[in-house]
């Protein structure tokens, strides 16, 4: 049995443990208090007598922090007066007895004065945000014509996911067992709530399931593991808390967004200048808000070439649970928004949006967006002309286009209508904003006497695909057998806390590093005397995006690119819309793992179209092809899986534009959408 | 009150609240640690356990429904020769499942096998969204099902 079959079996039998496994039969369930009500002030509570056993916690209790600072908000841990959210955490108990505990709690009363008061941002950071550069005025009025695109994208995709922590308390210790992509985060906070030191807090993360899963339960499981710590803190037992997803406490939805843009084109196509303005609907906190309104801004300005542009983002708070990380933070939303712009581009222009596209390509030496260097390895026009290709989308386009504008003058109208559409969209590894909490990384390996390797990376089991990738990567350098590498499930003592594991940095930062602590192992061996230690880190502190008020420079580790079409139907009958077939055309650089790679784009794909179609998925699935762009030079590997959430929505929404010869302003994509707008005739 | 059902084969007894899940009874009293909890709705199915050889969400289930039934979980199915048709199926496939619901998509899997070796694509696609997950594309599970099937067939043709 392979390694693969190996791991596919553990999963299959469940011998995989997750983290409600952890502990025995002695360990307390924990039970929180939820709001009431969604936003207002608690003006008495009466807390009855708890029974023996009983614990509970409140904000007061707190011997440490009672928020946890993340991404430049504070996120508090309990309610003390203010309810900012129906369903927000103000108190959590325990006691020996699930049943005892939940009575106990029914017995709580709490007088409330609601207040229906938005939600304002307490937090002191910035609500609104601008960038600009060039002269916009003399642009639109040089201009040849004036194109201009609305979008409303709801908030969400939310997936639906294990909501347990489980703290295992031994004398002064704490673990904290939790799948959480940042392990270090949740030690930080957890040492910081209960105020003890960083060494008495051991985390053990679970997988959080390759993908943009991982992303959309971050700041939620922080919060549950320092209220889990609180109550094992106090009741000096082993406390599991389980939340239900379908409880408001449970965490927000990523948010979403409306989209207004205009831009001055001249008449070869060329965007001139770009105006854009965009709300997006946070809930009552917006944490790393700075980081997804600069992504969002990105994606709106896209790969063309644009030196003119004013972008206005405002945030729009609201009494919803905190807002999530979407799937590719920021971008998924700028994206859709900003291609959709570009397709409406090329229509007006009368090109094919494919002629379009390759006219404006930035070129080698160029700048793509608003100023960002081209990378030595750029090969976005070489997976343009292979997708076009491929997918045979010029004559596609041009038959559907046909049947569009000719539709009134069809006797009998067709069963569906077919429409095609394309997307461009580069995806940068890593995060924008480089506070060092997000950034650093590191890791160790040890060689020892036995000839084992041990490598400290604690995040790898958010991937655990990808450890079977970096032990092929010791094993070609070291020389050593499979067997003999093993994994640490510890964070590192005495370094930083690891940065999140997402957006492709597990790909292409830990993959770095490693490969570098490999190469000096395999040096040092013939040199030192076993067992041998080395260490990797990475704290990266750059100047922070956006500081000058315009959008340049290099921000992330790498960049990958890719090219999407997709082919649609829209049935005339019952206006269901259905995607037929998709081509993605990626580029990775090296990939780790190929089929690994394919696997994760496909189900991204279904994950975003399930988006698009408001939950539910296509009655009938479309055909998938993915195809990587193979390069003879070796590049360093680099994040795929969030490309079809920047890709896949704004080539569906075209292409279901053109099928139905509507303008569709919003999605979800659904028959409501199509009703009285003259489909089929 | 006191149930007794058989567990993977085996007849068990215990003594049963009236509110109990049979998620937790299964979990807590007879260690079945393949049983996920996720959404705690009957939606996801990370929750699925065979009753009768018909799969049953165990997360809205009361435990002394499970009386006098013949009840499979992974922890007894893993153990069985038609288990390696669906781990070959599924690496053939090159699913990649995560490990919240691989074991209920196993005992999905297992459920349509025990029913027929030669399912249409209709049950086929019914078992697929038995277990709701976004860790790997429809149509790679669908494969993979596909394959266990074939395998299965084969082996029972063989013996």
């Amino acid at each position: 049995m392979d390694h693969d079959e190996r791991t596919l079996s553990e999963k299959l039998s469940g011998r995989i443990r997750r983290p409600y496994d952890a502990g025995g039969k002695r360990i307390q369930e924990g039970i929180v208090l939820a709001s009431p009500i969604e936003s207002g002030r608690i003006t008495a509570m009466e807390i009855p007598e708890p029974p023996e056993g009983l614990i509970y916690v409140v904000s007061q209790d707190i011997p440490g922090h009672a928020k946890i600072t993340v991404g430049g908000v504070d996120l508090p841990l309990f309610a003390k007066k203010d309810i900012r959210w129906k369903g927000q955490t103000i108190l959590a108990a325990t006691s020996p007895d699930f049943d005892t505990t939940s009575d106990w709690l029914s017995h709580i009363r709490i007088e409330t004065n609601e207040d229906s008061t938005d939600a304002s941002n307490e937090n002191g950071s910035e609500s609104e945000y601008r960038w600009t550069k060039g002269n916009l005025s003399a642009s639109f009025a040089s201009a040849f014509q004036v194109v201009e695109e609305t979008f409303t994208i709801p908030g969400g995709p939310h997936e639906q996911s294990e909501n347990t922590v489980t703290c295992l308390r031994d004398g002064a210790s704490f673990t904290i067992h939790t799948a959480s992509p940042w392990p270090g985060a949740v030690r930080r906070h957890v040492s910081r709530t209960l105020k003890i030191d960083r060494s008495a807090v051991n985390v053990r993360p679970y997988s959080v399931g390759p993908g943009s899963g991982a992303a959309d339960e971050m700041f939620k499981t922080l919060t549950d593991c320092c209220r889990a710590a609180l109550l094992s803190w106090k009741a000096k037992k082993s406390v599991r808390i389980s939340t239900s997803p379908n409880n408001p406490s449970s965490g927000g939805s990523p948010p979403g967004a409306e989209f207004h843009i205009k831009g001055a084109v001249d008449s070869e196509g060329r965007i001139l200048a770009l105006e854009a303005e965009f709300t997006l609907f946070a809930g009552a906190f917006f944490p790393m808000a700075e980081e997804i309104m600069n992504r969002i801004a990105l994606g709106l300005i896209g790969i063309s070439p644009i030196r003119n542009y004013s972008i206005k983002g405002a945030v729009s708070f609201s009494t919803s649970p905190p807002s999530e990380l979407g799937p590719a933070a920021g971008f998924e939303l700028g994206f859709l928004a900003g291609e959709l712009f570009a397709s409406r581009v090329a229509e007006n222009c009368l090109l094919s949006p494919g002629g379009w596209r390759r006219s404006v390509l930035p070129h080698k030496n160029q700048h793509f967006g608003p100023g960002i260097p081209i990378p030595k390895d750029y090969g976005l026009p070489q997976l343009l002309d292979k997708a076009l290709s491929a997918s045979d989308f010029e004559r596609k386009n041009a038959a559907c286009e046909q049947i569009m504008l000719s539709r009134k003058n069809l006797k009998v109208p067709p069963a569906a209508f077919n429409g095609t559409g394309m997307s461009c969209a580069w995806f940068g590894n890593g995060f924008l904003n480089h506070p060092r909490e997000l950034e650093s990384a590191s890791l160790s390996l040890t060689l020892g006497i036995d000839g084992d390797l041990e490598i400290e990376i604690p995040p790898y089991t958010s991937g655990g695909v990808l450890s079977r990738a970096w032990t092929n990567i010791a094993v070609g350098t070291l020389g050593i057998e499979e067997s003999a590498v093993k994994y640490s499930v510890n964070l590192p003592e005495g370094t930083a806390d690891p940065g999140p594991s997402l957006f492709g940095r597990n790909v292409s930062v830990y993959t770095k590093l490693l490969e570098l602590a490999c190469s000096d192992l395999a040096k040092r061996r013939f040199r030192d005397a076993l067992p041998i230690s080395v260490s990797r880190g990475r704290r990266r502190t750059v100047k922070r995006f956006g500081e000058s008020g315009f959008i340049e420079g290099n921000f992330f580790d790498t960049v990958s690119w890719g090219v999407c079409i997709v082919e649609s139907t829209l049935s005339a009958e019952t206006l269901e819309a259905m995607p037929l077939h998709i081509w993605l055309f990626l580029d990775g650089g090296h990939l780790l793992m190929p089929e690994h790679a394919r696997s994760a784009v496909e189900a991204e794909t279904e994950k975003a179209l399930i988006w698009c179609l408001g939950g539910t998925p296509p009655r009938e699935l479309p055909m998938i092809d993915v195809a990587f762009y193979d390069s003879l030079s070796k590049r360093p590997p680099r994040d795929i899986s969030t490309l079809p959430w920047l890709l896949v929505p704004a080539a569906f929404v075209r292409s279901i534009r053109q099928a139905s010869g509507t303008d569709i302003d919003k999605i979800p994509i659904n028959p409501k959408l199509f009703r009285g707008r003259g489909i089929g005739q | 009150m006191i149930i007794s059902f058989y567990l993977n084969g085996d007849s068990v007894e215990a003594d049963v609240p009236p509110n109990r899940r049979a998620v937790d009874f299964l979990r807590d009293e007879f260690q079945c640690r393949s049983l996920r909890f996720r959404c705690d709705d009957a939606f996801c199915g990370a929750c699925l356990i065979l009753m009768d050889d018909s799969p049953v969400h165990s997360c809205i289930l009361p435990a002394f429904e499970l009386r006098f039934r013949n009840i499979w979980t992974m922890e007894g199915l893993s153990s069985s020769k038609g288990f390696t048709d669906i781990v070959e199926g599924f690496k053939a496939a090159r699913v990649q499942l995560c490990a919240k619901c691989a074991p209920a998509r196993a005992l999905a899997t297992e459920a349509l096998l025990r029913k027929t070796v030669r399912p249409t694509a209709e049950q086929i696609r019914t078992s697929a969204e038995s277990v709701r997950c976004g860790c790997s594309s429809t149509a790679r599970i669908l494969d993979g099902i596909i394959r266990s099937a074939r395998l299965r067939e084969r082996r029972l043709d063989d013996r």
